[in-house]
């Protein structure tokens, strides 16, 4: 059916004849092209506003995701930190971490420990077995935590982002000390005079003895420089149940009767010392109480338990250890006696200047553990009597009258002819002029002062009382004698005047510096003598002789009873903060 | 008679159309770019303060924690006020924009909190991590 205009059309054509244009039907020819452009238009830059939006989206995203896998690292670095603080303090700890989080940082960090100890754990189940003796399932696989590790795995989350760590963390055992048969290892040169004997036992328990020897790995030394030296008087010895040797330079043995089982040995292998960060055990500590342990002169008696001081400590007098394990971020200077059971950690040096007896306690193997020096010497008087009159105007007074008495009577006596028999006179008459000895006064002070040191000092006044005598020239008068011999044998009396003791030293168990070693007195040691130099110290004189860090000189001979079994028997001990041995992320 | 019909341009009506057609796009477009450049603006300053408040998180775990709460130095410029980086908190501009760094110790047991706060103009974000003292 046609339209109505194709029909007027084609009437018209046949009317004119002529062709004319067939009308369009509906739109015009060119109408709509505008509307048509604008519609590509629009879809082209659609196209290209969605490309836009879609990378900037997606720019936005990535830095989101970028600021969240930062946070996830920080949450699993934060977790795995504090999970090995929670295990330098109970390696028993199992008690984890359940969406921890940190500050207002976005996320949270998680740490679950798997306890049975049968089952497998799942793959994001920690497990400890620090103070295992044999290898437990972990995460890995069967068996796949071995004794003294703990295998962890830290889970956190920011955003959509998740990230799991696992790491490894080894805690030495007492053991991991003894392995070697060196019973004294230094890690730069070692010096020892007097008499030497070295030898091990199997335990302390059994009478077994094995070979243990000395050995210098002699860091950085010339092969020429002797690094292992024995200066060896008459009538001096050397017993080494095993070898003395070292890593370069030359063992020395002077010319002393030595009977060196195992021999001398040079250019040895480095025996690799441990590497413990005193420091940072002594930090951890610093929650303990003090128990009393500060500055002082007199004796303080420590209970049982740990104990943390955050700075030098100087003790005139006697510290007491009873089971007690003392941490001090500092300095320790006891001059006086140490001794009892426990163990002593120092951040600083560890002078210890009379008799040191200290026996490791609490099955942790450790005797002194000293991040600097440690230096064992005889006990000083005056340094003991300094630090009670500093704090007693009266003593010092007293104490400044009794040096001084001897010191002028002595120059009196210098001043006296050769055949004078006037040297007890002239104590009379200083003593009269000087209004008496004030030793007596210094014996008064002393006597309420408890322990042992207190007391060789009393006697000493007391001694010195009775010698000093008002009215009394009696003793003076018999180091006159003969008439005529001249105050020599009084002069000799008063230049022997000494507030100071030798010392003894004693340590049963581990004694370990990260610096160097200077021991003046007899010392005895049931256990192994290390000094690392790890520690960044300069070097000290000590009687002078150049100290470096890794160095050990003995001047008073050294007697070392290397116990191989020290941890053996105690299996169950670890040492130290866990050390981390794997770290691998998934 | 020839009579013919010439094509006829666009009408008014069509212009009309297809302007206020084409006006709604652009102004449609318009406002997504600005978004859009805002977005980008706010990601590259994100960026800009995770990588700000990560390096000093970095440079305070490597510091002695004791040193944190004494005057120290930031910028290597000298300052003389407490705590690390010191109040009023010192600013950081990158690419002409402000960024100012807060640092928080907090202690946390036998470990201390350590925790770094980026503020700028159109944002603010956190990172924390922990140390040893």
């Amino acid at each position: 059916m046609e339209s109505c205009g194709t029909r007027e059309y084609r009437l018209l054509a046949k009317e004119t004849g002529r062709f004319l244009e067939e009308p369009q039907v509906g739109f015009r020819k060119g109408q709509g092209n505008a509307l048509l452009l604008v519609i590509l238009l629009m879809l082209v830059l659609g196209l290209t506003l969605n490309a836009t939006v879609r990378l900037t989206q997606s720019s936005a995203y990535k830095a989101s995701t970028y600021h969240h896998r930062v946070s996830t690292e920080l949450l699993a670095d934060a977790c795995l930190l504090a999970a090995l603080n929670e295990l330098e303090k109970d390696p028993d700890w199992v008690a984890g971490f359940d969406r921890e989080k940190l500050g207002d940082q976005q996320g949270h960090f998680s740490l679950h420990f798997y306890t049975d100890l049968s089952g497998l754990p799942g793959p994001e189940e920690s497990v400890n077995n620090l103070k295992g003796t044999t290898a437990r399932n972990g995460p890995q696989g069967p068996g796949t935590v071995a004794p003294g590790t703990a295998h962890l795995v830290a889970v956190a989350e920011a955003g959509p982002v998740r990230k799991v760590v696992q790491t490894i963390y080894y805690r030495p055992r007492v053991e991991d000390f003894v392995t070697t048969n060196a019973g004294l290892v230094s890690e730069g040169a070692t010096r020892i005079s007097g008499n030497i004997d070295v030898y091990g036992v199997s335990s302390m328990s059994s009478p077994d003895r094995i070979p243990a020897g000395l050995h210098a790995n002699g860091r950085g030394a010339d092969p020429s420089v002797t690094t292992l030296a024995w200066n060896s008087s008459v009538g001096d010895t050397a017993e080494v149940s095993g070898t003395m040797s070292t890593t370069a330079g030359q063992v020395d043995l002077g010319g002393g009767a030595a009977n060196i089982t195992g021999g001398t040995a040079t250019g040895e292998d480095r025996i690799p010392p441990p590497d413990i960060d005193i420091s940072r055990e002594v930090r951890l500590r610093a929650s303990l109480p003090s128990g009393g342990l500060s500055d002082g002169v007199g004796e303080t008696s420590m209970g049982s338990g740990e104990f943390y001081v955050g700075g030098d400590v100087t003790m005139n007098g006697d510290l007491i250890l009873n089971d007690s394990t003392i941490y001090v971020r500092g300095d320790l200077f006891v001059n006086g006696t140490i001794k009892g059971t426990g163990s002593v950690f120092v951040d600083g040096d560890t002078s210890f200047y009379g008799d040191a007896i200290v026996s490791e306690s609490n099955l942790v193997g450790v005797a002194v553990f000293s991040e600097g020096y440690v230096q064992l010497s005889g006990f000083s008087g005056e340094t003991f009597m300094n630090a009670l009159a500093a704090g007693n105007p009266s003593v010092g007074t007293a104490w400044d009258k009794a040096r001084s008495d001897v010191l002028n009577i002595y120059q009196t006596m210098e001043g006296l002819g050769g055949g004078s028999d006037d040297g007890d006179d002239a104590v009379r008459d200083w003593l009269d002029g000087g209004g008496g000895s004030s030793f007596p006064t210094l014996r008064a002070v002393i006597a309420p002062i408890p322990g042992e040191t207190a007391r060789f000092l009393e006697e000493k006044f007391d001694h010195l009382s009775s010698r000093f005598a008002p009215g009394d020239d009696g003793f003076f008068e018999e180091l006159s004698e003969p008439d005529g011999a001249g105050p020599n044998g009084a002069m000799a009396f008063l230049e022997r005047i000494s507030y100071d003791k030798l010392g003894y030293s004693f340590f049963q168990g581990i004694v370990y510096t990260n610096a160097g070693m200077a021991i003046q007195n007899e010392v005895e040691v049931l256990g192994s003598v290390w000094a690392t130099g790890n520690a960044q110290t300069s070097p000290i004189l000590v009687d002078g002789f150049l100290l470096n860090p890794g160095d050990i000189v003995m001047n008073h001979g050294a007697k070392v009873v290397l116990v191989s079994e020290y941890g053996r028997s105690m299996e169950d001990v670890h040492f130290g903060s866990p050390v981390m041995t794997a770290w691998y992320e998934r | 008679m020839v009579r013919t019909i010439a094509p006829k341009g666009l009408t008014l009506a069509e212009i009309l159309v297809a302007l206020a057609l084409l006006s709604v796009a652009l102004l449609t477009m318009v406002a997504i770019f600005t978004k859009n450049l805002s977005l980008a603006g706010k990601t590259e300053e994100m960026t800009v303060a995770t990588e700000l408040g990560k390096s000093m998180l970095e440079r305070i775990t490597v510091m002695d924690p004791d040193l944190v709460p004494v005057p120290s130095y930031f910028g290597g410029h000298p300052v003389n006020a407490d705590g690390y980086p010191p109040s009023p908190y010192p600013s950081q501009t990158v690419d002409g924009r402000e960024y100012q760094i807060e640092v928080r110790t907090t202690p946390r047991g036998e470990l201390v909190l350590v925790e770094t706060t980026v503020s700028w103009s159109r944002g603010r974000l956190s990172l924390a991590s922990v140390i040893r003292p």
